[in-house]
């Protein structure tokens, strides 16, 4: 089995590595890097702040968006061009392809994360300021958390749907997460009961703010360990939830239409 | 329905015992029945036809073998156990089209299906190269090993697809229209290798539309219709006889058969003055000699014919027997 996951992990990241998509992910992490160093050399407030505010943004928005179209297209591509057959007439089962295939996105989003990273970093190095420390790294590192659960979001609704409805199920359900918090915070006693109770519990489970950690980024001092543990324990809980999910529903159905 | 039995001792590799497959409907379509109780044994070191028009469930029978899609009642058994996961590693499978992902080299593609596959005979990195080396040089694609698979023609495609098909060495091989767009060359040296496979004792499963590939290459062949199961046997027993006569036409054969009871013909073309009578079998064909040389027609030719079987083929297509 580990040897099947191992094969389709790997074809997946050569593929995504390969894919369109992965250039021009990269050409916008570099033109973020480069406009936000370019509107905090013009800001006349807190310029640190509004590098970090402006820069992660972007990376959240373009992050976020390659892991919706990786997630969704290397599933739709690999049931259209039939490679999805020639695999699974292989000794590999249904969960293990699915798995192995966001094995492969993950690995592809860390890839591209650290080149990100990277980018970045020697942005703010030629611009004269610090390397990024500890606080920031870990924003950072929560945000691209927050990438691998959009990833594995995609390839749920890749697997129950075809590209069109599953990019627009992604789509919703990533704002949703986005959001939820914020609406969560605008009921008050007026609002009526089932409606509070319907979105707090769709903000306690589905909140994607909870892996922006942009605030704690100028924070000199690093969080504690349990605030950390807290937020990675959520992810990755989240992660392995959708894609088990996504295992289950692909091992019972069909794996291929009519 | 027409059914012989090999006459082999061995337990079947594969065996369907009443396989059923109904697609669900939806708003939009009703439930389809793709196959309706299937039952049929493929035997070691044979190879068997499946053939039928097409919408005959060939492709999902197909699927169903490779674990793509699951019985809605019925089993399929392999090695005399459940299919499963693990059993695939013995089956290879040659889908009608290249569908492997275009990004992919050739050479990459070729590895990847040995790990997958766990191929004792490629256990080691070293191994698989060799053996992966070994499977381009015989399918003429050398020196494109390096190449992305978009890249690649039509032809070489269909070689690469052969490729993956068998370098693990498959006891049982699913083929899907494996000559189809194929020039004449690459079209004889596929054949070639299919025939190459059957010497080596591969099981070998042939969906083609092409009878003339299933007359050469067979042992068996099954039928499907409408998901049913409409004929199968050997073609070794099915081969068929023509005989040439000349000076009557389709009427006076008519009256002649009457007249000396004679079994139907399975195939009549007219050519000026000559006729020629195909019969599945030698019994039918003998008969009608003797009775046209009785009454002094001139019999030209009486030989095998194996466009008389592909006749025979056809005609379970439209519902004939």
């Amino acid at each position: 089995m580990l040897r099947a996951l191992g094969v389709v992990t790997m074809q997946t990241f050569i593929l995504l590595r390969r894919d369109r998509i992965f250039w021009p992910a990269l050409g916008a992490s570099l033109l973020i890097s480069a406009v936000a160093a370019l509107f905090s050399s013009w800001g006349t407030e807190d310029l640190v702040k509004m590098r970090y505010d402006f820069g992660l943004f972007g990376f959240q928005l373009s992050g976020s968006a390659v892991a919706m179209l990786w997630g969704v297209k290397m599933i739709s591509d690999a049931r259209q061009d039939g490679s999805m057959e020639v695999q699974l007439a292989a000794p590999v089962s249904r969960g293990v392809w699915l798995v192995g295939k966001y094995l492969g996105l993950g690995a592809c989003i860390l890839l591209i994360s650290s080149l990100f990273m990277t980018v970045w970093q020697a942005m703010l190095l030629a611009l004269g300021y610090n390397l990024m420390q500890g606080p920031q790294l870990l924003a950072f590192a929560m945000m691209v958390l927050g990438w691998m659960v959009t990833g594995a979001l995609a390839v749920f609704f890749a697997s129950l749907a075809r590209a069109p409805l599953a990019i627009f199920a992604t789509v919703s359900a990533w704002i949703a997460g986005l959001v939820s918090p914020l609406i969560g915070q605008a009921t008050t006693h007026d609002t009526p009961l089932p409606i509070r109770l319907v979105v707090a519990t769709i903000t306690r489970y589905w909140d994607l703010q909870q892996f922006n950690l942009v605030d704690k980024a100028l924070d000199p001092a690093m969080p504690s360990l349990r605030f950390i543990l807290d937020r990675g324990l959520y992810g990755i809980i989240l992660i392995a939830l959708l894609i088990s999910l996504a295992s289950i529903i692909c091992s019972r159905r069909d794996a291929l239409p009519a | 329905m027409s059914k012989v039995r090999p006459t082999s001792i061995k337990t079947p590799i594969l065996q369907l015992d009443q396989v059923r497959k109904v697609f669900r409907g939806d708003l939009f379509k009703s439930a389809q029945v793709a196959l309706a109780g299937l039952s049929h044994e493929l035997y070691p070191g044979r190879c068997s036809g499946l053939l039928g028009p097409n919408g005959a469930g060939k492709t999902t029978a197909i699927r169903l073998i490779l674990g793509l899609v699951a019985p809605s009642s019925g089993r399929v058994l392999f090695n005399g156990r459940p299919l499963s996961t693990a059993s695939k590693q013995f089956i290879g499978y040659m889908p009608d089209t290249s569908k492997l992902p275009g990004s992919l080299q050739v050479g990459e593609v070729l590895r990847h299906q040995l790990l997958l596959f766990a191929s004792p005979h490629a256990a080691s990195a070293r191994q698989r190269q060799l053996c992966v080396e070994a499977t381009l040089a015989a399918v003429g694609l050398s020196e494109h090993a390096s190449k992305r698979i978009s890249r690649l023609s039509k032809g070489m495609a269909r070689r690469l697809a052969w490729a993956q098909a068998t370098i693990h060495r498959p006891q049982l091989l699913i083929l899907d229209e494996p000559a189809s767009g194929l020039d004449p060359l690459a079209r004889r040296a596929m054949l070639g290798w299919i025939q190459a496979e059957k010497v080596r004792g591969t099981t070998i499963l042939l969906c083609t539309h092409e009878l003339t590939q299933v007359t050469a290459l067979c042992d068996d062949y099954l039928v499907l219709r409408r998901g049913e199961l409409v004929a199968s046997g050997t073609i070794a027993a099915s081969t068929g006889f023509a005989l040439h006569v000349s000076g009557l036409d389709e009427a006076g054969l008519s009256r002649l058969a009457a007249s000396e009871e004679l079994p139907p013909w399975r195939a009549l073309r007219q050519d000026g003055f000559l006729v020629e009578l195909g019969f599945v079998d030698y019994d039918g064909a003998a008969m009608w000699a003797l009775a046209l040389l009785r009454k002094g027609y001139v019999v030209t030719r009486f030989a095998d014919d194996q466009r008389v079987i592909e006749e025979q083929l056809l005609s379970y297509f439209v519902g004939g027997e």
